[in-house]
């Protein structure tokens, strides 16, 4: 049991488009699960903690091709990452996947301490897993999405409905 | 009750008399993957009856991770879930004396209870 990788790893082809204003390429990605984990791992403190979750098997990393990130999840071209309690899928071809790794990690750690799914699916939730991926972002050299926290409350609360609220 | 309801329960909570014991988070984890593997089980049986090619399963485990030791050491105690789960080497399966009712109503029951929702973005 630990990380399925369900045809992502390995070669994969395609691209598709991310909800997040970044640019998908299309090109052919390969990685392992050590990779992923080690990149993550000493950047940050939530980056370290999700890797250790992963290492112990407690968060479930998926990483899919394509194909298969949309038809067994069933979601649209644009989304390249989603949690479904402990476990994460991110889709292979992102360009921002360690990036995306970071961000659903912040909402599996979210379900492993406690919190509710209306909590964790929140703007406030949001906004949780989108600075963990900033501040990531700045400490790994990787390209950094948002200027400041500031914009990412803005994208979060034009981007975002309101969950459970009318 | 049905063991199913227990852990919904648990998941939902996160209390229970077992967390003297073990680790929360573990027993998190220990729960979640049972609930998964059951509903799981369930699709299974559909595809059985459906006569497609396919069979239910253990939940295999992995020892080096601290979770799948907890939840070792929690079906070693007497509690419920020592009553309807055993492990067997590295993998977690209903106890031999678990009816198959009372099998089929707890894959039911995860089937129906336990829908976890994704979160995008």
């Amino acid at each position: 049991m630990g990380a399925g990788y369900h045809g992502g790893f390995g070669s994969t082809k395609g691209s598709s488009k991310k909800d997040k204003n970044r640019d998908h390429k299309s090109q052919r990605k390969h990685y392992t699960r050590e990779q992923l984990i080690d990149f993550i791992n000493g950047k940050t403190t939530i980056s370290s903690a999700i890797a250790d979750k992963i290492l112990k098997g407690m968060i479930k990393i998926s990483v899919l091709g394509d194909e298969l990130f949309e038809r067994a999840l069933g979601v649209s071209s644009e989304v390249v990452g989603l949690a479904i309690d402990n476990k994460i899928y991110i889709r292979a071809s992102s360009s921002t996947i360690y990036s995306d790794i970071v961000h659903e990690g912040t909402h599996a750690m979210d379900y492993l301490q406690g919190l509710p799914y209306e909590k964790i699916s929140s703007r406030d939730g949001e906004i949780r897993a989108y600075i963990a991926e900033h501040q990531f972002q700045k400490v790994s050299g990787l390209i950094v999405q948002f200027t400041n926290e500031d914009e990412i409350r803005v994208h979060v609360w034009l981007n975002y409905k309101l969950r459970g609220k009318k | 009750m049905n063991i199913v309801d227990i852990m919904i329960e648990l998941r939902n909570t996160r209390k229970s008399e077992l967390l003297e014991h073990i680790d929360p988070d573990n027993l998190t984890v220990i729960v979640t993957e049972i609930l998964s593997w059951l509903r799981l089980e369930r699709k299974r049986e559909i595809w059985l009856e459906q006569g497609r090619p396919t069979a239910l399963k253990s939940l295999a485990l992995n020892m080096n991770y601290p979770w799948c030791a907890d939840l070792v050491k929690i079906l070693q105690n007497d509690n419920v879930f020592a009553e309807v789960f055993q492990v067997d080497g590295k993998h977690l399966s209903f106890k031999d004396s678990v009816t198959d009712d009372y099998r089929h109503e707890a894959r039911l029951l995860a089937y129906e209870k336990y829908d976890p929702k994704m979160i995008t973005g």
